[in-house]
């Protein structure tokens, strides 16, 4: 009882109209993410380690529904209208981040504990990229030069259109994930008490 | 791409009266949401390209187009120059010879199956993106706000949506000056792959403290406006449907009779007649 008393000081006033200023928030560094990519010419997507962060510091709502709206605008101005399904990858990201936290694999302190987490990132969650990216989008090789030809090289090799797209999605998503995961909880270690809506 | 979404969503409504700015947007909104799922349904290049051209010839008249055929040509040409020579040769539903080439003494077959594949997605997405920039760039920010009042979404989710449509370019405004002070203490890109990725973080560290720091702003701000107030929200803007929307809408409704028809007799590929559909074979 005294323990929840004190858990409730710690939380600022008002914590619900922080949690929705920071749903914007979250789907716009998703955004720079992407920019900053572009800029470091790093061969990665960025734009999902502001979803895994809203989820470290804000919760799993926060961090869905942040990465769901940054999916929803992109959809809307610039990778046109189905891009918007894509959000729900976004709430699958911020879905594992909070089984991670949960399971105590959340701790950059102890990288060793971030493997099963860094597996799901990497293996799993590419299974939903590639249903929904051969079902709404064609399939067919990514305009990134290296998934490309890992993708024509997998289609050559196995006659496999499936595959092809899984192994590609491989390629991209555990350089990618990974590298949102560690920075996310990197950023999370660094950010004030005071910013922080999800105890743990 | 970053430049090309950075210029879309720092987006400024054209200071222009065309009849496509004039328009409602619940209409403009349904014509968007209308002929993107039009767009899907047909697997049908040519038909495909008649939405673009109807799309583009739309956002003429809104004296948009010469952004929107930018946008839709740096998404799509790509998208075909790696896609069409791919799945011409490799896709696995290929049957109808079309051309060989002859590359580094290898004989390479292209088929028909894999480059209408290759042609028809990317242009699916150029109809999408061409009717959601003609919808955005002839409405009015504050008309948008309306629409999602008008279609009783929560107040807070249309918070999130003009929010994150507020946040993204000042974000990116603070993204340049941590960028100029970087650089200023020897911030380079032109170093190894682990570096650049070392240097992710001395970019994105400064920016979410930043953006924390203006989520606090914001929220007592919302706050002092009575956000959370438990009270029924109102709002100072009113749409009403004009003799012009009913028009516009009364055009969709003949069309859309046309298309159903056209589905029903000729079926998905009317005029390219192609015989697979998704990944079935």
């Amino acid at each position: 009882m005294g323990e929840e008393a004190r858990e409730k000081k710690v939380v600022p006033t008002g914590a619900k109209v922080v949690a929705a200023v920071m749903i914007p928030a979250i789907a716009a560094l998703n955004y720079a993410g992407g920019v900053v990519v572009e800029v470091l010419k790093l061969p990665l997507w960025g734009d999902t380690w502001a979803t895994m962060l809203g989820t470290l510091i804000s919760g799993f709502w926060v961090g869905a529904i942040g990465g769901f709206l940054y999916n929803i605008i992109m959809a809307l101005t610039v990778w046109g209208l189905p891009a918007w399904v894509w959000g729900f990858c976004n709430i699958l990201i911020a879905l594992f981040t909070w089984v991670a936290i949960k399971m105590g694999w959340a701790n950059i302190r102890k990288p060793v504990r971030l493997i099963p987490a860094c597996l799901i990132f990497g293996f799993i969650y590419p299974i939903f990229c590639t249903i929904l990216g051969v079902g709404l989008f064609g399939g067919g090789p990514s305009t990134k030069p290296l998934p490309a030809m890992v993708y024509a090289a997998t289609l050559a090799a196995t006659k496999n259109f499936w595959l092809a797209n899984y192994v590609q999605n491989l390629s991209c998503e555990i350089p990618d994930k990974i590298a949102s995961f560690i920075i996310a909880l990197i950023i999370a270690d660094r950010v004030p008490e005071k910013f922080k809506l999800m105890r743990r | 791409m970053s430049s090309l979404a950075t210029s879309i969503l720092r987006r400024s409504i054209a200071e222009v009266d065309t009849p496509m700015h004039r328009l409602d947007p619940r209409v403009k909104f349904l014509f968007f949401i209308w002929i993107s799922v039009w767009a899907y349904i047909f697997l049908d290049y040519t038909l495909t390209a008649i939405f673009l051209i109807t799309v583009l010839i739309l956002t003429f008249i809104g004296k948009i187009f010469k952004k929107t055929v930018k946008a839709v040509s740096i998404i799509v040409v790509p998208w075909m120059a790696v896609g069409i020579p791919i799945l011409s040769a490799l896709f696995p539903w290929n049957k109808t010879l079309i051309y060989n080439v002859q590359l580094f003494g290898y004989n390479i077959p292209l088929y028909y199956e894999g480059l209408a594949w290759g042609i028809v997605w990317p242009l699916r997405i150029g109809v999408c993106l061409a009717s959601a920039m003609f919808f955005l760039f002839t409405t009015e920010p504050v008309k948008l706000i309306a629409l999602l009042f008008n279609f009783r979404m929560p107040f807070r989710f249309i918070y999130a949506v003009a929010g994150a449509l507020q946040f993204t370019p000042i974000l990116l405004d603070d993204l340049q000056t941590i960028i100029q002070a970087q650089r200023s203490r020897g911030l380079r890109t032109d170093v190894s792959l682990l570096k650049r990725l070392a240097n992710y973080p001395v970019l994105i560290v400064p920016l979410t403290l930043s953006t924390l720091n203006k989520v606090q702003i914001r929220a007592i701000a919302l706050e002092s406006r009575g956000f959370s107030a438990p009270v029924t929200k109102t709002w100072p803007y009113d749409l009403s449907l004009k003799r012009r929307d009913y028009i516009f809408l009364a055009g969709i409704i003949a069309t859309t009779i046309i298309f159903i028809y056209i589905y029903l007799v000729y079926g998905f590929s009317p005029i390219n007649h192609l015989q697979f559909y998704i990944a079935a074979g």
